[in-house]
């Protein structure tokens, strides 16, 4: 028997179409930004909320949202007159950097600065995946309770910024915020952490400053 | 949850490198993992099953070995095959 080392990043494949992706975006002076996080977390409703705020300019924003099955969340993104393209994965988990290579494909980037992928909602397989972003933002909500981030430590590990969403139903929680931040910290020291609420428009400051 | 993809490409991997180094046959796949990535031995070797019917791995399992040195998003590596 015969032992021949590999050594071969098993998502090789997706790691050089993401490259592919970010190169190109980077050229044309765009950034993306990957948008991770629970079902319910708020992902699109913090995108209605900072792109719906009068400092961000709307048209130099596409939205690639990502769904199993529907065209909800880009319904929402066109009603906001925001440029979106809807990838429906078919019951897959997570988007791959080549639906993302196809959708720049697909949608026009003229005057475009800011490219959002509003991931599939799913805290496991999608931080596997690279898309090509330049920025990961992952969402968490006070209402999912304090253990995701030991449960779910691949996401808090990889993403720049974790924004803490539903600060508005604090109290109504037994949700710990010093400890959330100590256990984001202890898995990602450099993570910037943001206490926000999508839905009363409160604490998305960091978050707009993003698109500007 | 994405066990199936992920076995897809470790059979390409393997096939590859089955072929350059001379192997006809595979018994073995190492794959080396992060502490946080999400890759369970079992569902991978039943997607096994179907993936390398048909090919020199026939017989082939996967061994998942965790090290804890791997980080970021991407935290699978195809370590080494064993084989004739």
């Amino acid at each position: 028997m015969k032992t021949i080392p590999v050594n071969v990043n098993v998502l090789n494949r997706n790691s050089e179409v993401a490259a592919r992706v970010n190169e190109r975006l980077t050229a044309a002076g765009i950034k993306m930004i990957n948008l991770l996080g629970t079902p319910g977390s708020g992902k699109t409703t913090l995108l209605e909320a900072v792109l719906g705020c009068l400092e961000v300019d709307r048209n130099s924003v596409a939205v690639i949202e990502g769904d199993l099955y529907t065209a909800q969340d880009a319904e929402r993104m066109e009603a906001l007159g925001v440029r979106t393209i809807q990838l429906n994965t078919q019951g897959a988990c997570h988007l791959e950097a080549d639906m993302i290579e196809r959708a720049l494909d697909e949608l026009d980037l003229e005057g475009v600065r800011t490219v959002v992928v509003d991931n599939v909602g799913n805290l496991v397989c999608t931080s596997e995946f690279e898309l090509g972003e330049h920025l990961r933002v992952g969402v968490s909500s006070v209402t999912e309770g304090n253990d995701k981030p030991f449960k779910y430590p691949l996401m808090f590990q990889t993403a720049n910024m974790v924004l803490l969403n539903k600060m508005d139903l604090l109290e109504f929680t037994n949700f710990d915020t010093d400890r959330f931040v100590a256990d984001v910290h202890s898995i990602n020291e450099s993570a910037q952490i943001v206490f926000c609420s999508a839905w009363k428009r409160t604490g998305l400051e960091s978050v707009v400053s993003l698109f500007k | 949850m994405h066990e199936s993809v992920v076995c897809q490409e470790i059979v390409d991997i393997v096939l590859r490198a089955a072929e350059a180094n001379g192997l006809t046959r595979v018994d073995e796949i190492v794959v080396s993992a992060g502490p946080y990535s999400c890759l369970n031995e079992a569902e991978l070797n039943f997607f096994l099953l179907m993936a390398r019917v048909g090919t020199c791995m026939e017989d082939a399992y996967i061994t998942v070995e965790r090290d804890e040195s791997l980080v970021g998003a991407s935290q699978m590596f195809v370590k080494c095959i064993r084989g004739e």
